[in-house]
């Protein structure tokens, strides 16, 4: 990776930890003074049915929110049943459910499974925007609590070369094109309509603008600070690599696979070229989790160290020290920070496993 | 490339234009300014305008791709000027790939029928709906979607097309591991050879993510059963425009033998026999890789 490309990456990752510590210590200063919950940034943590159990037997994990679904397969959620819900629910934890992007031959069975899951008070996070109509058509929109999920939300931060692809432009134009896809009056009116309360992002520097101005309009904003979503396919990658069967893979996708670039296809002749070594640094590594692909991002996010007292003392020791701004002051606030353990690396996210004996 | 399309019998053409000079390789519409170092733009609204003109004359629907999956705020006034210059010229339709970009041209008064492009990527009935309920009269049907599902949309009272030839190995819309306009290295992430440590502990490569559908062929006639009435064929910015144009007689001679009421095998006969382009490069390149988009393949078995 060229010095510049480094340096851009690490003050990504900067940024970013600045963001999470922002958020902490807001959530301290808030609690200090003793405000309402709606003030309180939530934590969350987003799993697979399987994980429920072991989930709450990490003592050092601390959250506000659960979310059980995925964002591209339904067959991973099959297992999701009213146990796993009551056993969050039960604890006085809010639950999510996330849908995935939902094919046509899928639809029927979907709207029977959630005639299930909403005879309890959970929450939709929705990956397509036939199922959001559909739920309307349905009247759910407007009795439960709606958010979008990542597969609807973008930026060019999603690309994982964003900054090669817009190298070429004036950095006013790039900063304009470092929006998020819904930042815009006909986006809003839109999700008004169907009853959205709040968005998942995959949070970047750049994005503040987006953000706040979201939020300003009443958007909550659920922030993803690491393993950034790059490509979701229909068909898994990894069931066709293992040559298994849909439908009996749901333990395959659980192990990732770590891809580094080395050849590029050309479409006129079926060729490919090899890329060069700083090229291949630039584009980074991707991780593969069944067909979803997300890059290879290692931040420190805010469950990876313990919310111990040393953490917060550090914290409080450090805020005179440090600016919590980025990039000219300017504070960067969301609703709640999410920790996906479904598409990362985090070790949490590998003792689960192991509690499940994957 | 005008002239060869005309030729091979194209109903319809798909075109976009240079966008403002503020931008340097983005634009306004599904493509960057250059694809592999090709152009994918008119240069001018003169330039599209002759285009239409002599379209127009031959009975040739102009569908102008104004289909950005968004547009910056501050844009997107520049966005309603750029497509107007394209629907003052005379263009038929408009490609669009937002809800965005829809309501801003609705507002603006544009009124040409819509098409939503590849990145709408529509997956169930809700969203055909949807569709049809903003006003888009023309869907694009992604590749993954399986001929039985198209067939129940057919009574939804919106036009289907699908893509006859190259599609991606990710849903459209969905994928971000776009080929850089900048770096002649950085290509389709989709199809890009990967290294890797598969889990029994070995360095492969491959092209892992590529679960690409080409070609539609040995389909059409379900695709027609099932309520699709046009085939598109994507390379605007192809260099060599009459290999564009070899696919599209080729489409349009397998259609004209579905007429004449012959079998997939009896078309491949034919085509073994007289076309020196099937066996040298359609067979190796699609055939032989198991490129089919609706046909049961080792991809479109894995599909969730």
């Amino acid at each position: 990776m060229e010095p510049i490309e480094k340096m851009e990456r690490k003050n990504h990752v900067d940024q970013m930890n600045r963001v999470n510590q922002t958020n902490r210590v807001n959530q301290m200063n808030q609690t200090k003074q003793g405000n309402q919950l709606e003030s309180h940034i939530k934590k969350e943590v987003r799993i697979h049915p399987e994980y429920v159990e072991g989930l709450f037997e990490q003592h050092d994990l601390t959250f506000d929110v659960v979310g059980i679904g995925h964002l591209g397969c339904f067959h991973k959620m099959s297992i999701l049943s009213s146990e796993h819900i009551q056993h969050v629910l039960s604890r006085g934890i809010e639950l999510k459910i996330e849908l995935p992007i939902i094919y046509e031959s899928q639809i029927n069975n979907v709207l029977k499974q959630l005639d299930d899951w909403l005879q309890h008070p959970v929450s939709l996070v929705v990956n397509d925007l036939g199922m959001l109509h559909e739920l309307n058509r349905l009247g759910i929109t407007a009795n439960v609590p709606l958010y979008i999920g990542r597969n609807l939300v973008k930026s060019f931060y999603n690309c994982p070369w964003h900054e090669d692809v817009l190298v070429e432009e004036e950095p006013d134009v790039q900063q304009m094109w470092m929006q998020l896809n819904l930042d815009s009056e006909a986006m809003l009116h839109f999700l008004q309509q169907y009853h959205v309360r709040g968005i998942d992002v995959d949070l970047h520097a750049r994005l503040e603008p987006s953000i706040s101005s979201l939020r300003q309009n009443g958007l909550l904003v659920n922030g993803f600070t690491d393993y950034p979503l790059a490509s979701i396919s229909r068909s898994c990658h990894t069931v066709r690599h293992a040559q298994a069967t849909i439908g009996q893979c749901q333990h395959l996708c659980e192990t990732p696979l770590s891809l580094e670039h080395r050849q590029r296809w050309n479409r006129f002749d079926d060729t490919f070229i090899r890329i060069s070594k700083p090229n291949r640094e630039k584009m980074g590594q991707l991780l593969v989790f069944g067909n979803v692909v997300v890059q290879s991002l290692e931040l420190v996010g805010l469950m990876e160290s313990t919310e111990s007292t040393e953490l917060v003392e550090s914290i409080e020791s450090k805020e005179s020290e440090e600016s919590m701004d980025i990039a000219g002051n300017v504070p960067f606030e969301v609703d709640s920070v999410c920790k996906d353990l479904r598409f990362s690396n985090h070790p949490i996210r590998k003792q689960l496993l192991q509690e499940v004996n994957i | 490339m005008f002239d060869e399309m005309r030729e091979s019998g194209a109903d319809e053409i798909y075109v976009g234009l240079k966008p403002p000079s503020f931008l340097n390789q983005l634009s306004f519409d599904g493509r960057f300014q250059t694809v592999a170092e090709h152009p994918a733009h008119f240069e001018s609204v003169d330039d599209l305008s002759e285009v239409v003109q002599l379209a127009k004359s031959e009975g040739i629907t102009v569908n102008f791709m104004a289909n950005a999956t968004f547009i910056p705020k501050p844009l997107q006034s520049e966005y309603v000027k750029f497509v107007a210059q394209a629907v003052d010229v005379g263009v038929d339709r408009l490609t669009i790939s937002s809800i965005q970009t829809l309501q801003l041209l609705r507002d603006s008064g544009v009124d040409v029928p819509f098409t939503s492009g590849s990145a709408m990527a529509p997956t169930n009935i809700g969203h055909v709906r949807l569709l049809k309920s903003l006003g888009v009269s023309t869907i694009t049907v992604p590749h993954c979607i399986q001929v039985n599902e198209i067939s129940q949309w057919k009574n939804e009272g919106i036009e289907m097309i699908i893509t006859g030839n190259f599609g991606s190995g990710s849903l459209p819309g969905s994928c971000h591991l776009w080929e850089s306009p900048n770096n002649i290295e950085i290509g389709d992430g989709t199809r890009s050879e990967y290294r890797y440590v598969a889990n029994d502990g070995i360095m492969s490569q491959s092209s892992f993510l590529d679960a690409a559908t080409d070609c539609s062929l040995c389909s059409l006639k379900e695709l027609k059963e099932a309520g699709v009435v046009g085939l598109k064929f994507i390379g605007r910015e192809a260099p060599n425009p009459v290999t564009l144009a070899m696919v599209v007689d080729l489409f349009r001679r397998w259609l004209d033998m579905e007429e004449e009421g012959q079998s997939v095998e009896g078309k491949i006969e034919t085509m073994e026999r007289e076309d020196l382009m099937w066996t040298m490069k359609w067979v190796p390149r699609f055939c032989e890789k198991k490129r089919c988009t609706y046909l049961t393949t080792e991809v479109t078995s894995s599909y969730v």
